[in-house]
């Protein structure tokens, strides 16, 4: 006997992990702008198996959303290997971005493939606006703008990454947000794009960011953002 | 905790359906989100819907209040409470402000919920035009439309027949300028509850296959006319024969032998709370101790504020 935990309790902990994740992103999905912290799976097996430029928040996120009932696609220069490991893990069926329930936008996706990428996603129609595409981009780092803003979800203590210096604050107002949220992100490719489309609600995309440390925010497609920082007013 | 199932009885990928039609509901406030309603160890029609969101939500941390009708141990909330606890381990309350998960039927409770709790509302009809448009397929044209017509002239026909509209309960709701919506068949006592919450409601149709949502700090706004506005149920000089409360939902019961009337809390647990709070000798003044005090503002809808037209919200701001 040796010990290594069963795969039956392996499989319990990630019902559980995969719980507490999916009501973190339904807190940031209904308060908008607010950072949540997801829950990684820690087993250096689980980090060993998937490719690099796959970040451990990114997949968890990945996976608490797409099985074999969805389609996706992975934006990144070299997406061969990601693909593979997305589809093999969830069993979801890999495609063209514009048909694509869930776009992976990986953090090597240069802001142009990025850009390229948002712009072309599903809207969905006026007739079935829920097929509008889901966005996960993955970014460098995410973080509210004042620790007052981070939810109850959000994990203290754990490790946390230095801050890019080229951060951009981004304001949500909308639906779900009681006044402003603010929060600062180092990549914004995804914000400029999806101001590109101009989406007439119902229809458009909605987006989760996440960093490396699991901090993760949502952008539904009610949401109105303002950039700061120079990048946009 | 019965280990024959799966943790919440649904397998992963039940729940991970249910979840992404639930995030599209939130992100699409007052649409309706199709989703493929799961055969349930309950009817069709006794709260699947609201049990299966209820499922897909649920951890082993959270407290669950079922309550049907405003009661917490009606037959329907019972049943739905050992379902849940047989297959999650999860501990149930009647305590409002305890609970994390709250799935209800027909009515929101009297304690204001706060961000930290999410409301689940069982729903029989999720269509607000069923009664004029039989056909789901004309009706989803009616939405992307934005077509509300027949909800409009369905009230002005209650307006002309009876000089009032007589929407008992499910008054219909336009939610954030955009989407008609059934609330659920809370009274229109409960609609205003809804207009920036703290709270996110969520709504599942086990039998129509439908989910959607209203996201905290959302404009609902009950249909009404500027002649003919928005009037909740009114219980003027009316207090709970129990507690003492005044300014909430009532129930109006009648002694079959005497004839008198006598009217009690609706919600049994903000009831029971606040004779609790009587027995141990400090107790608030009546109607204000627990609850809501009566709040004039809430009788009506309130007053459309200027730039709040639909679509304006959202584009009131450089939009990026």
């Amino acid at each position: 006997m040796t010990g290594e935990p069963s795969w039956a309790s392996l499989r319990e902990e990630a019902l559980h992990r995969h719980q507490r994740n999916f009501r973190r992103v339904l807190d940031a999905c209904a308060y908008p702008g607010t950072v949540v912290r997801l829950e990684v799976d820690a087993r250096p097996q689980a980090r060993a198996a998937a490719p690099a430029m796959l970040g451990e928040a990114l997949f968890e996120a990945v996976s608490l959303l797409v099985d074999q009932a969805t389609t996706f696609c992975v934006v990144d220069a070299a997406y061969a290997e990601a693909t593979s490991f997305i589809a093999g893990e969830t069993h979801a069926r890999p495609c063209d971005a514009p048909d694509a329930d869930f776009l992976v936008v990986t953090s090597r996706a240069c802001s142009n493939v990025a850009r390229r990428a948002v712009l072309g996603a599903r809207a969905g129609d006026l007739l079935a606006p829920e097929r509008g595409a889901s966005v996960i981009v993955d970014c460098e780092y995410v973080r509210s703008f004042g620790q007052s803003l981070v939810r109850r979800s959000a994990l203290a203590g754990a490790r946390s990454s230095k801050p890019p210096a080229d951060l951009c604050r981004v304001e949500v107002r909308g639906p779900g947000v009681d006044g402003a949220n603010r929060f600062v992100v180092d990549r914004v490719d995804w914000a400029l794009a999806r101001a590109e489309r101009a989406d007439e609600f119902p229809c458009g995309i909605d987006v989760l960011l996440v960093d490396r440390d699991g901090f993760a925010v949502m952008v539904p497609r009610t949401s109105a953002l303002a950039l700061a920082d120079g990048k946009a007013a | 905790m019965q280990q024959r199932y799966n943790f919440a009885f649904f397998d992963e990928a039940s729940k991970r359906e249910i979840r992404r039609a639930v995030l599209k509901g939130v992100c699409i406030p007052g649409y309706q989100v199709p989703f493929a309603s799961r055969e349930m160890p309950i009817g069709r029609g006794w709260g699947t819907g609201g049990l299966q969101i209820t499922l897909s939500l649920i951890g082993r941390d959270d407290v669950l209040k079922v309550i049907d009708q405003g009661a917490d141990d009606s037959v329907n909330a019972v049943n739905i409470k050992k379902l849940v606890c047989d297959t999650t381990d999860v501990d149930v309350t009647d305590d409002t402000a305890r609970a994390t998960l709250i799935q209800s039927r027909h009515r929101i409770p009297e304690q204001p919920l706060t961000s930290k709790q999410i409301l689940v509302l069982q729903v029989p009809t999720p269509e607000p035009l069923r009664s004029f448009e039989p056909s789901e397929a004309a009706t989803r044209v009616l939405h992307a439309e934005a077509d509300y017509t027949g909800a409009w002239l369905e009230l002005f026909d209650q307006i002309v027949a009876y000089d009032t509209t007589v929407t008992g309960a499910d008054h219909p709701v336009m939610v954030n300028g955009r989407y008609v919506m059934a609330p659920s068949p809370i009274p229109r006592f409960d609609n205003l509850k809804l207009d920036q919450a703290e709270n996110l409601t969520l709504f599942g149709a086990g039998r129509e296959k439908k989910i959607y949502a209203v996201p905290p700090h959302t404009s609902v706004r009950p249909l009404d006319f500027e002649d003919y506005p928005f009037v909740r149920e009114r219980f003027e000089g009316v207090r709970c024969a129990l507690c003492g409360a005044e300014g909430v939902f009532f129930d109006e019961l009648e002694d079959e032998a005497t004839g008198e009337v006598r009217y009690q809390c609706n919600d049994t647990a903000f009831c029971a709370a606040r004779r609790a709070q009587q027995r141990e000798g400090d107790a608030a003044p009546d109607g204000a101790a627990l609850g809501p005090a009566p709040d004039a503002a809430l009788d009506s809808a309130p007053e459309d504020a200027p730039g709040e037209e639909p679509g304006e919200e959202a584009g009131a701001r450089e939009v990026v």
